[in-house]
Formats: C-alpha cells, structure tokens, sequence
C-alpha cells in the first residue's frame, strides 16, 4: 500500500489549481460556521468580514500498538463579496507510532519509508500551506438548497494536493435541523525526503452530517464519512473503501464557536485486493491510510 | 515543551483566550422605548396576552407556513383615553445562535405600523435594524407574500435573520387575523 512511484510532474496541479480558483473568483449570505467537524456547509462569511480558525485533527489506532496522526491546521478566512470566501492555511502533522503493523513493524502514513521499523518513530514537520474558496450558488434560507462548490490546492515541500468539493445543504424546522452533505474527491502527489520520484493516489469521499439545535448556543449531530481509496488517478486501481460514524457538539456565542467531532471506523470495510484484505481486522482496514477513530476539534473566532 | 511547539500554541491559545471574553450581543431598546416609537401618541398599553392551544397554534403554522414557537403570545392594545391605536406585539425568533426579541406594532386594520428590534445577539446581520429595511413592511397586512428576495428585499451577509423576521411577521399577521381581528 502507498503510493504508486510516477515522475508526472505535480505542476500541472498548480496550474489546474490556479486556472479553478480563477473560475470561482466572481461575485452574499451568512457567517461560516463549522457545526460540523468533518462536514462543511454552504455558507460563507459575508463581505468584508474575517475568521481565524484553528483546527486538530487527529487519527489513531491501528492493527496494534500506538499510532497517532495529529494534523494541525491554522486558517485566516475572508470574505471577499456575500457569496465568495477565500482563506489560507498553514498545516503541519506530528506522527507517533509504535509497532503498529500488523506484523509488530512500525509504519503507517507520515512514517518515512526508510524509518527502523523495528523501534519508535516520532516526528513534527511543517507540511502545506493550502488556499480555499468557496462559492456559494445556491442559499439555504432563500432557495430550496444550499450549494457550493469548494475547492482547495495545498503545495508542501514534499507534498501537493488539490481537493475540489461540492457542497449541499438542507435546512429543516426554521433551520434548527441541518443536513449538510460533501462529495470530495482529493488528489494527492507526494514524495519522501529522501526520495526523487513522486507518488500519487487519490480519494473519493462522500460526508453526512445531521445537526439539530439542542438549545440556544448549542448544536449537536452525527457525522457519517465513506472513503474510497484509489492507488493511482486511476477509477481501476480502486484500493479499499471504508466507513467512519460518530456524534459531534458544536457551541457558539458572540463571535466565538468550537466544534468537536469523533468518528468510528465501522467494522465493514472492503479491499478490493488480497494486500488490502489483508489489511483488514475485525472488519477495519487499517494499513497506511487508515485508523480505528478520527478526531476533529476546532474553534472560530469571527473579527 | 520546545520553542517550536511553544510558537505554534501562541495562535490558538490566543483565539481561545480572545473568543469567550469578545462579545457582540446589544439591548437596543426596553419594552417601554419600544412601544412609545411604535405608538407615540399612546397613553396606555393595557396588556392582553394570548395563550394558544395546540390547535390554534397548527391553525398559525397552516395559515402562515410558518411554526409558532410558544403557545403565549405577549401582547398590549395601545390605547390614547378611550381611542384604540393598535396592537404592540412583542416576539422572539431563532437567530444564528440565539434568539432575536423584536416587535410588531399593528394598526387598528391589522396594517404593519412599526418593527422594532429589542435584543439582538449575533455576530452578524445586525443591518436588520436599519429603518430602510424595516420599511419594506409598513403596511403590508394579512395574505402579503413576505418573500424574501420577492416583496422584501434581503440584507447581504444577514440573510438568516431576514428570513425569521420575515416568517416572523407573516406568522403574527395570520395570528392577528385569526385571533385578533
């Protein structure tokens, strides 16, 4: 499992990214919020306005021992007309595993090829800066459905991603129940330090969320993720698909919100080969990519 | 804890730190200011709440499309001696994260004569205070189509609160012309 080594060159992701990001950049509506912890909804920050977001994200637990993927992500957003916001991001990722393979090795993703697999690996690295847009078609308060299209490039030294997404949303009962819904497919090159050639796979992902206002300040909902994984840009070299479930809370006061979401991988996964079966335990597929639970937190601060 | 990961708490312990202390909710007006701009003429506000039962209530949602949310329904007939100017009502709607407490002054036809907003809490779309945009109302009465976008005009970057005051409205005309008239 990991990535397929190829020498297409990871420029042409920054021309594609740059030539979308251009698309989107035309031009109202209502304060971004994350409610969810994996799931974006349809609204964007108005005109003029500003966000500071932070965010960790965090992955653990494979076939045994200790592993810990922890993502942290840094945003400034703006928003430059009621329908279109921009934002940039700083994410750097500290990896701590131990003897976490199936086979007692040491491993999983952010875990150097070339690491002793035989000991424990720790590490903190800065990884991308990443640039997002989000334009707002369609509102959910004025039309029958939220839309947006989202779309985000992230360039690294060693890594670079694009991550276009559309986003719906459906508001229910005066907008205390919201149902918001991500088709995300994200394209990946990478390489390791030590190592010329690049790699590239990518990821289809379909997330759910339900969120119901409990009372003022406070929403709380599910979150429901199903990722399939591709080893190359190829639909033929489908690898695994997997499934994640969990609850969320969400507060709000002022201009201040924080989120907080947990996701189960659910013990029915699927490989589409005998390496990727056999990557499966217990009905979850662990492996490189995946782990047995997600963590997002993120707090808001709107100025 | 090294000097990198001390650098790099700096901004979320601060956002931390800033968003609780930070605030935005604003009273704009008492009870009392707000029924004097909308009745100025009045001498009396004689109070005269409705409590709906659950079949009054659907009867609101079938009328108006739009959910009452508490079964009592705070209201005064503005009174100048013995002359009736109107109704003052006063109400709540869901904002962003917490309630919107405004008011409906009706005239004596059930016309809208004045919206005041009392209490407002969010972070954005305070522009609903703005007389301009109140203004789209004065005058419509029962069976208008309080659309946004269609007869009511949308405030950029406050759409959520234009839409509950908006319903708001539609919902207290059905309750005054069901209840009231």
């Amino acid at each position: 499992m990991g990535y397929k080594r190829n020498k297409s060159g990871w420029h042409g992701v920054l021309l594609a990214s740059f030539l979308m990001c251009g698309g989107l950049w035309a031009g109202e509506a209502s304060a971004h919020e994350g409610i969810f912890g994996f799931v974006y909804t349809t609204e964007t920050l108005p005109k003029g306005k500003w966000e500071l977001e932070q965010i960790y994200q965090g992955r653990y637990g494979k076939h045994q021992g200790t592993y810990a993927n922890s993502y942290f992500r840094t945003e400034l957003e703006y928003g430059f007309t009621d329908k279109f916001q921009g934002a940039v991001y700083v994410n750097s990722r500290y990896v701590y595993a131990n003897k976490n393979n199936a086979d007692g090795t040491t491993g999983g993703e952010g875990v150097p090829d070339g690491a002793d697999p035989n000991t424990s690996f720790s590490k903190y690295k800065f990884e991308t800066v990443s640039f997002e847009g989000i334009y707002q078609l369609l509102s959910p308060y004025k039309d029958p459905f939220g839309f947006a299209l989202y779309l985000e490039p992230a360039f690294g030294p060693y890594k670079y991603e694009i991550e276009p997404k559309l986003l719906f949303q459906k508001n229910f009962l005066d907008d205390r129940l919201i149902v918001a819904l991500n088709m995300v497919w994200e394209m990946e090159w990478a390489r390791d330090k030590d190592v010329s050639v690049w790699g590239h796979e990518m990821e289809f992902q379909n997330v759910l969320g339900v969120s119901y206002r409990l009372a003022n300040n406070w929403r709380a909902g599910v979150e429901f993720q199903h990722v399939t994984k591709f080893g190359t840009f190829s639909l033929r070299d489908a690898e695994h698909t997997a499934y994640f479930l969990g609850p969320d809370l969400h507060f709000a006061r002022n201009n201040f919100w924080t989120t907080a979401a947990v996701l189960f991988q659910l013990p029915i996964a699927h490989g589409f080969s005998q390496e990727q079966r056999d990557a499966i335990q217990g009905g979850r597929i662990f492996g490189h990519e995946r782990e047995a639970v997600q963590l997002t937190v993120k707090m808001g601060w709107n100025f | 804890m090294n000097a990198r990961w001390r650098t790099y708490c700096i901004v979320p312990l601060a956002v931390m730190a800033a968003g609780p202390v930070a605030g935005w909710a604003a009273q704009y007006l008492a009870l009392e200011e707000a029924q004097k701009l909308c009745f100025p003429g009045a001498d009396a506000f004689v109070p005269s709440d409705i409590t709906l039962t659950r079949e009054q209530m659907r009867a609101v949602k079938k009328d108006s499309g739009v959910r009452a949310r508490t079964g009592t329904q705070k209201l005064w007939r503005a009174m100048r001696g013995q002359e009736f100017l109107g109704w003052f009502i006063k109400d709540e709607v869901l904002g962003k994260h917490e309630l919107i407490t405004w008011a409906l002054a009706l005239g004596p036809d059930g016309a809208v004569r004045r919206i005041e907003i009392l209490d407002y809490r969010e972070t954005y779309g305070y522009e609903v205070r703005g007389a301009q945009w109140r203004a789209q109302f004065y005058g419509k009465k029962h069976g208008a189509a309080l659309k946004l976008d269609r007869d009511i005009k949308n405030i950029g970057g406050a759409t959520l609160s234009c839409r509950h005051i908006t319903d708001g409205v539609k919902r207290l005309l059905s309750f005054y012309e069901l209840f009231l008239k």
